[in-house]
């Protein structure tokens, strides 16, 4: 590797370094990173340990974004790689190792291309072009969920008896759910009635939900009602609780028990896709799939209201992570679980079984809290007329003005954003009312939408339309029945009203497995979401990649070029038509030894194959035997699942299939692909700030500028 | 407490070019430059060693603006190509290159430089006057009865820029979504106060680049609570728009230089506060259907706004504020203090959500026949997705350069070769007029006019990096391209196909000569005839404005740096 820099006079200064010159360094550097994140891929992971010498601390990792983001990337080739597998892991959150793996085996195909002389441009066009047929022709073969549940429904008669002797306790938990709503009904009335009188409005009494004593309140303020306009909130409340009306109160439990029993089926379905998404994950898995039934009943309780949103929403589940409790007592709960003191605790045990009035705030709880974008002027000089006797300070006061607030709001509960100050937490909590801080942005928007909150970002801003009603507080209860105190902490559960909010409560013994877990946790979550919303999956297991081998086979036998879209207008490409079918057979062949190498480090990982060697021949064998025509080969299937998924509840262990996401894989692959092409197409490195220390170091390959 | 520093002696150092690290130092920034040039150019990493962000780049803006030069001579050729960039944005690295190119030629030559700047301007005379004359064979007219004319301008623009990294068919179609987007901002009525509109572009990361689409209005980040369906509007179903440039986050006005005292029993943020409530109160009243801030809007005066049905957009940013003032017809609004006066707002026609992938924006419609619209441009990563926004607006500025002069230059090498050739034939004879008037030998007048000649032929030689060779063929002075690794012992005829910018095919005929290589002298025929029969969509065009002022920025610029005596460094 040549060095040539140059530097502005010896600090900040710029180099550039010439990455290719006969093999290319940049492309050699993509290799070395992406091997680093071999053993991640596969249902089987080995997690590696990721040492820091100077301070001797460590971290372990599962996956590549972890990885990735815990070593120094010195290089800008491994920043490249970063940024392109971190916006990967933002959108999708899965599917960041298959990206690096690609990346790296695309990389040294690439570079065995350049060492057979094969000039840039065709490579580029060769291998773009085939991505993107590629990827049309897996597009074809992707199986809509529906075919996998109907599949499922016939082969499963067990589960389908299992269910339906399950299902009478379903149906009590929504009686139950049920009854509980309407003795709560009271309450709602009663704020609703408040929100009314605040906003002073006539039009919702065109609503048939409204019971008696509404009319009287609205004969009483249709005297001084006005505009008429700010009708439709209260209106859509009012619309959504059915519970109003004593009639529909018992058509609709009879409909929810008959769809309880449609929708089991469904269930099932959702287990064997969800199963089959796991990837060997078997624990983050199990959690998901409590998350949705529990989503599910919930959705299924509000069928009749206005908006039916996805059974299965990830924007409505939060993680809770519980350190120093054994991993089985990981489980999900409706509603958002948070940690708070003792003497939180204490009173949120005192609030059990009562409805709640809550108000949302957005921002820190705090005296000095401020809304972004808001500067302060540094040159005031406050006055101080008389001298001060009270001796209270600023933030005294405002403490006691916001506390003044919610008493005068009859607020029970707070939910903040950001921190809460201390002091006011502490008066808060005598005079029974209950601060809980760092919501995350989906929870308050969740309790804005249930209890009907409005969202500030100041205490005072506060009045009566802010305020949400019908919100629940509870200790959180292991499986076991008892609370848990962990550093004097207490968890608790936070709930709105009929809210699809859950959260999954994450718990091991071990502390540094915590992260590890959570991650998986979202992997899954999210792999679930896309299946369910793309409503089709690609074959996984390996099948997928077989499939594409096979068709690249296909591509390399035809001669003529068609599959790209080679008629380009600039003059390189009039030539290039020529010699790209002189290329394209070898480019394509090395691009599916990409496909190959993943394949085989995927059975060598789990074990199925010992050597790679010994998969590449497995692999061979198998495309050899599919040449007859594309039919799913049976190539690895069982032998992947023996070691995918441990779950004692899927009894149908070797029959069960695996799945993958159409849009994550295929963009990994699009986004592995991009990375090698920009390496490729880069010759020169330019680096902008060397230190002092650094130009001496290298002064030898410095140019001083 | 500062300290006093006695001030250092400034630097004088001379004869910058003679000095062998500053020719160096030239001549790696020169390629540089070079190996970004043309559709195959290779890319760069910037990144600053310490985890920061890193470009992927080819074109002359970013590499210029992100890489700290420090040698004052190299400063000074980036600042010029700069300011070249900023009032232009197409030819950057076409103007870099041939300034430097330039400047090693003729420190080849061993003349003295002052005869050699005279030729320079001669010549550089010379070629303007060329190509602005009627018979010049390398530049065609810009047709506005055909899309096709500038549609190759924009394509051209866009495929110079490898790091998009575009595929054909993709293309194609940011092209002409380009193109689309500038119609928009023409406007349908020409009057005396005609002007043209603005493209904004909106930029979608983790797109496919086939999800662009251009939108007539501007695209705003979607406020948190949004009354939609009952915002206030006017009888006539439009929407009042109050536009305010001023920080409205309750902010107290900076007191400059001086401090303001306050008594402890007075709240300033109060105060402001109220006056905020103020302004609110009265939108409220004058039906206002939609408040836009550029800075913060303080979410007490949000939320009050919101109640009454007023949709908020704040944080709009400095660079939407003029398309926005544009569109609506409204003025923006400095000050809260005192009431606004009512002939300050403007009119929409209406407001809706539109979602690109996961991402949700307000979507303001104008009235009809607005020049504003906004081209969303999606594709896959950042760093591709930074390089397309910047090929799109270049090419939508060469566009709009194209209808101050409606030509555009053939590009693809063959104006740089074509000019090269008409220089040499036009030099050679019935030139001791210019001779006498330039005091200088025959032999001295050849020797420049050959660096000068050389230098734009190098430019044209440079659109290649993968060893392949140009040709020149001799009756037309166009530039050819043959592959590397051609067999020996083949004809030119059989290994090219068709020249740098498409308009000629290869015919029997034809004679080629290795361009850079001594060739026999030529008349560029004014063959007008075949510009106009050939199909335009097939040509590699640039724009004409824009070559001709980086033809003149590099030759001035080069000529400056050659007449550099001595510089001065102030170290302090």
């Amino acid at each position: 590797m040549e060095k040539i820099s140059y530097s502005r006079r010896k600090i900040p200064g710029f180099g550039c370094k010439v990455l290719y010159k006969g093999r290319h360094v940049g492309l050699q550097q993509l290799t070395a990173l992406a091997q680093a994140g071999r053993t991640f891929l596969g249902p089987t992971k080995s997690c590696k340990f990721i040492m820091d010498q100077s301070c001797c601390e460590a971290a372990l990792t599962y996956s590549s974004f972890r990885l990735l983001e815990n070593l120094d990337l010195s290089s800008a080739v491994g920043q490249l790689l970063n940024e392109t597998v971190q916006a990967h892991q933002k959108v999708f959150n899965t599917g960041t190792t298959s990206l690096m793996f690609l990346a790296g085996a695309w990389s040294a195909a690439v570079l065995e291309c350049l060492h057979q002389g094969i000039p840039i441009p065709v490579i580029v066009a060769v291998m773009s072009a085939g991505l993107e047929s590629c990827t049309e022709f897996c597009k074809g073969c992707a199986v809509p969920i529906e075919d996998i549940a109907r599949k499922t429904d016939c082969d499963l008669g067990k589960q389908a008896q299992a269910c339906s002797t399950m299902s009478p306790n379903h149906l009590i938990d929504v009686q139950k759910c049920s009854c509980l709503q309407q003795g709560q009904l009271q309450s709602i009335t009663r704020s609703t009635i408040s929100a009314v009188s605040t906003l002073s409005q006539t039009t919702a009494v065109k609503d048939e939900c409204l019971g008696l004593q509404l009319k009287v309140f609205t004969q009483a303020l249709s005297t001084r009602s006005s505009s008429g306009e700010k009708t439709t909130k209260t209106k859509i409340k009012l619309t959504h609780s059915r519970h109003f009306n004593s009639k529909d109160a018992n058509s609709e439990r009879l409909l929810s028990s008959n769809s309880l029993s449609a929708g089991h089926h469904r269930d099932v379905s959702i287990t064997h896709l969800a199963v089959g998404l796991s990837h060997g994950c078997s624990y983050g898995m199990n959690l998901v799939i409590e998350a949705y039934r529990l989503q599910a009943q919930n959705s299924r309780k509000r069928d009749y209201s206005l908006r039916t949103g996805p059974s299965f929403d990830v924007c409505k589940i939060v993680t809770c992570v519980l350190p120093g409790i054994c991993e089985e007592q990981s489980c999900v709960t409706p509603g958002f679980v948070t940690l708070v003191s003792i003497e939180q605790a204490t009173l949120a045990n005192h609030f059990k079984d009562q409805n709640l009035r809550v108000v949302l705030i957005n921002g820190d709880l705090s005296e000095r809290y401020r809304h972004l974008g808001f500067n302060g002027s540094s040159n005031i000089k406050n006055i101080i007329e008389s001298p001060d006797l009270s001796g209270s300070s600023l933030e005294d006061e405002w403490a006691h003005d916001a506390l003044t607030a919610l008493l005068s709001l009859k607020v029970n509960l707070v939910l903040v954003m950001g921190m809460a100050c201390p002091i006011l937490m502490e008066t808060c909590v005598k005079h029974n009312i209950l601060i809980v801080q760092w919501g995350k942005p989906n929870v308050l928007k969740d309790f804005a939408e249930t209890t009907g909150a409005v969202p500030v970002a100041y205490i005072t801003q506060l009045n009566e339309y802010c305020v949400g009603g019908g919100a629940c507080v509870s200790l959180w209860r292991t499986l076991g029945g008892t609370t848990t105190e962990s550093a004097n902490r207490v968890a608790i559960c936070v709930t709105g009203n009929a809210s699809s909010l859950v959260t999954a409560v994450i718990t091991s013994s071990v502390i540094c497995k915590l992260q590890a877990m959570e991650d998986q946790f979202w992997t899954c979550a999210h792999r679930l979401n896309h299946a369910l919303k793309e409503k089709t999956v690609f074959p996984g297991a390996g099948r997928l990649e077989m499939l594409c081998l096979r068709y690249i086979q296909k591509l390399i036998e035809e001669d003529h070029v068609t599959f790209c879209n080679l008629d380009d207008d600039n003059t390189s490409s009039l030539w290039m038509t020529k010699h790209v079918s002189h290329y394209k057979d070898i480019i394509l062949q090395l691009m599916s030894d990409g496909w190959k190498e993943y394949l085989a480090t995927l059975m060598c990982n789990s074990t199925m194959c010992t050597t790679q060697l010994e998969a590449w021949t497995v692999i061979n064998q198998c495309l050899g035997n599919m040449c007859d025509g594309v039919s799913l080969p049976p190539v690895s299937t069982p032998h992947l699942l023996n070691c995918s998924y441990s779950e004692p509840a899927s009894e149908k262990r070797g029959n069960m299939d695996v799945y993958d996401n159409v849009t994550v894989k295929v963009e990994a692959w699009r986004r592995a692909l991009d990375v090698v092409l920009l390496v490729l197409q880069t010759d020169t490195e330019i680096v902008t700030c060397y230190s002092a220390g650094e130009v001496e170091e290298l002064s030898s390959a410095l140019v001083l500028l | 407490m500062s300290r006093l520093a006695p001030k250092k002696p400034s630097l004088c150092s001379d004869g910058p070019l003679t000095d062998g690290e500053v020719c160096q130092k030239l001549s790696v920034f020169r390629e540089i430059l070079k190996s970004c040039y043309g559709p195959c150019g290779r890319l760069k990493l910037i990144h600053n060693n310490r985890g920061g962000r890193v470009q992927t780049t080819s074109s002359s803006a970013v590499l210029l603006n992100g890489v700290p030069l420090s040698h004052p001579m190299l400063k000074l050729l980036a600042a010029s190509v700069m300011n070249h960039v900023s009032r232009f944005s197409d030819s950057g690295l076409f103007a870099a290159i041939l300034g430097c190119t330039l400047i090693e030629n003729t420190q080849r030559l061993n003349m003295a430089s002052s005869s050699v700047i005279k030729i320079y301007r001669q010549l550089l005379s010379l070629s303007i006057a060329y190509l602005n004359s009627e018979d010049c064979s390398c530049r065609v007219k810009v047709d506005f009865r055909s899309s096709q004319t500038l549609l190759a301008l924009a394509r051209t623009v866009i495929a110079s820029k490898p790091a998009c990294m575009l595929t054909f068919k993709e293309r194609e179609y940011i092209s002409s979504m380009v193109l689309k987007a500038f119609l928009r901002t023409v406007p349908c009525t020409v009057g005396p106060n005609a002007c043209l509109g603005k493209m904004v572009v909106v930029p979608i990361e983790g797109n496919i680049a086939q999800d662009t689409t251009v939108l007539t209005g501007l695209l705003v980040e979607m406020p948190e609570a949004l009354p939609l369906s009952n915002t206030k509007r006017l009888s006539s179903s439009c929407i009042n728009v109050a536009v305010f440039n001023v920080s409205m986050s309750g902010d107290l006005p900076d007191a400059a230089d001086g401090t303001v005292e306050i008594s402890c029993t007075v709240s300033p943020e109060a105060a402001i506060l109220e006056q905020l409530l103020r302004v609110g109160k009265q939108m409220v009243s004058e039906h206002v259907g939609l408040l836009v801030c550029q800075k913060v809007v303080h979410p007490v005066l949000k939320q009050y706004l919101q109640e009454q049905h007023v949709i908020v957009v704040d944080r709009l940013g400095a660079a939407l504020m003029e398309p926005l003032v544009q569109m609506t017809g409204a003025q923006a609004v400095a000050s809260y203090q005192s009431s606004v006066p009512s002939n300050c707002y403007g009119l929409l026609k209406d407001v809706c959500v539109v979602s690109f992938g996961s991402k949700e924006l307000l979507h303001l419609i104008p009235g009809e026949d607005s020049t504003v619209c906004s081209l969303v441009l999606c594709n896959r990563n950042e760093t591709t997705l930074s390089e397309l926004k910047i090929a799109c607006q270049t090419a939508e500025h060469v566009l709009r350069l194209s209808l101050t002069k409606p030509f555009a230059l053939l590009g693809g090498g063959c104006t740089e070769t074509h000019l090269a050739s008409y220089i040499r034939s036009k030099c050679t004879n019935r030139i001791d007029d210019v001779l006498s008037d330039l005091a200088c030998s025959y032999t001295e007048y050849q020797l420049a006019v050959d660096s000068f000649c050389r230098s734009l032929e190098s430019l044209a030689r440079s659109l290649e990096h993968n060893g392949g060779e140009s040709l020149v063929d001799l009756s037309h002075g166009h530039r050819w391209f043959i592959q590397a690794s051609s067999p020996l012992d083949s004809h030119w005829r059989d290994l090219v196909n068709r020249c740098g910018c498409g308009l000629f095919q290869k015919h029997q005929s034809l004679d080629w000569a290795i361009l850079g290589d001594k060739y026999p002298s030529l008349t560029p025929g004014a063959d007008r005839s075949q510009i106009e029969e050939t199909t335009p969509h097939l040509f590699v065009l640039d724009s004409f404005p824009a070559k001709i002022n980086a033809l003149q920025i590099a030759v001035e610029t080069a000529n400056l740096i050659l007449d550099l005596k001595y510089i001065i460094q102030d170290v302090n």
